[in-house]
């Protein structure tokens, strides 16, 4: 069942985006290769780092929601609250990776070839996979 | 086609594509990007609304050629917008305004 509504949801996400043919599942294929060529470990290509500052994006929204929800514990039955600790956690890793995404986001405009930029990348990354991973914690992202 | 075949077909895609990397240090970012993807697709059932712009443009940028200003001035629009509420809801927690901010304009 909740697979199904994964896919159901995915599916309607993809779909809204136009990926609903064999020569765009093809196009996705080739795109993603020359993302992963990119020159070396010490420079990040554009799309490298426009995909990566969407995805930071999104989890910055997951984490808002989280921060939204009532504190714990709850004097009702309701189940989701925020745990003081868990935020406590969120914001710094939010914030150190806003600065991140907005360090890339300015070095890309200076280096539009991403040379050199592999850096800020990884900064942006850390914060990400950090955030990914207290999320998953507190149940948010079940990956 | 069949929307779950859609599904499985893009992660076959992304399986086949993986081990062809030349690079490790590649191989480590393009497996970042995608299990950040992975990693939201749950989160779309409770938040659907407010994630997809974010997976249509990793979509679009996977699938699309060069990124467009326009590309770049709509993440820049989600980013701004996705921050202040971030901010407004550590408020609400009590928590101290973000240092690093920089200051807002009149």
């Amino acid at each position: 069942m909740w697979h199904q509504r994964i896919t159901r949801l995915l599916a309607a996400g993809l779909l809204a985006a136009g990926l609903a043919g064999c020569a765009q599942l093809q196009t996705l294929r080739d795109n993603i290769e020359a993302l992963a060529q990119t020159t070396g470990s010490t420079d990040v290509s554009p799309k490298a780092a426009y995909v990566l500052r969407n995805a930071f994006v999104g989890v910055e929204r997951t984490a808002t929601n989280y921060l939204l929800l009532p504190d714990c514990p709850l004097a009702s039955g309701s189940k989701a609250c925020a745990d003081p600790v868990a935020v406590a956690r969120i914001v710094p890793f939010v914030r150190s990776g806003r600065a991140a995404s907005l360090a890339l986001k300015s070095y890309m405009i200076q280096h539009p070839d991403g040379t050199g930029g592999g850096s800020l990348y990884d900064e942006l990354s850390k914060a990400n996979s950090a955030l990914n991973s207290i999320l998953r914690e507190y149940n948010l992202i079940k990956a | 086609m069949d929307p779950t075949l859609i599904i499985t077909t893009l992660v076959a895609l992304v399986g086949r594509v993986l081990p062809v990397v030349a690079v490790p240090a590649n191989a480590t970012l393009i497996e970042e990007v995608i299990q950040t993807l992975v990693g939201l697709v749950p989160t779309l059932i409770k938040e659907y609304q407010d994630l997809l712009p974010e997976v249509q443009n990793i979509i679009a940028a996977l699938r699309g050629g060069p990124l467009t200003q326009a590309q770049q001035d709509a993440l820049d629009a989600l980013q701004a917008q996705a921050d202040a509420a971030f901010e407004a809801a550590a408020a609400a927690k009590g928590i101290a305004p973000d240092p690093g901010a920089a200051p807002a304009v009149a």
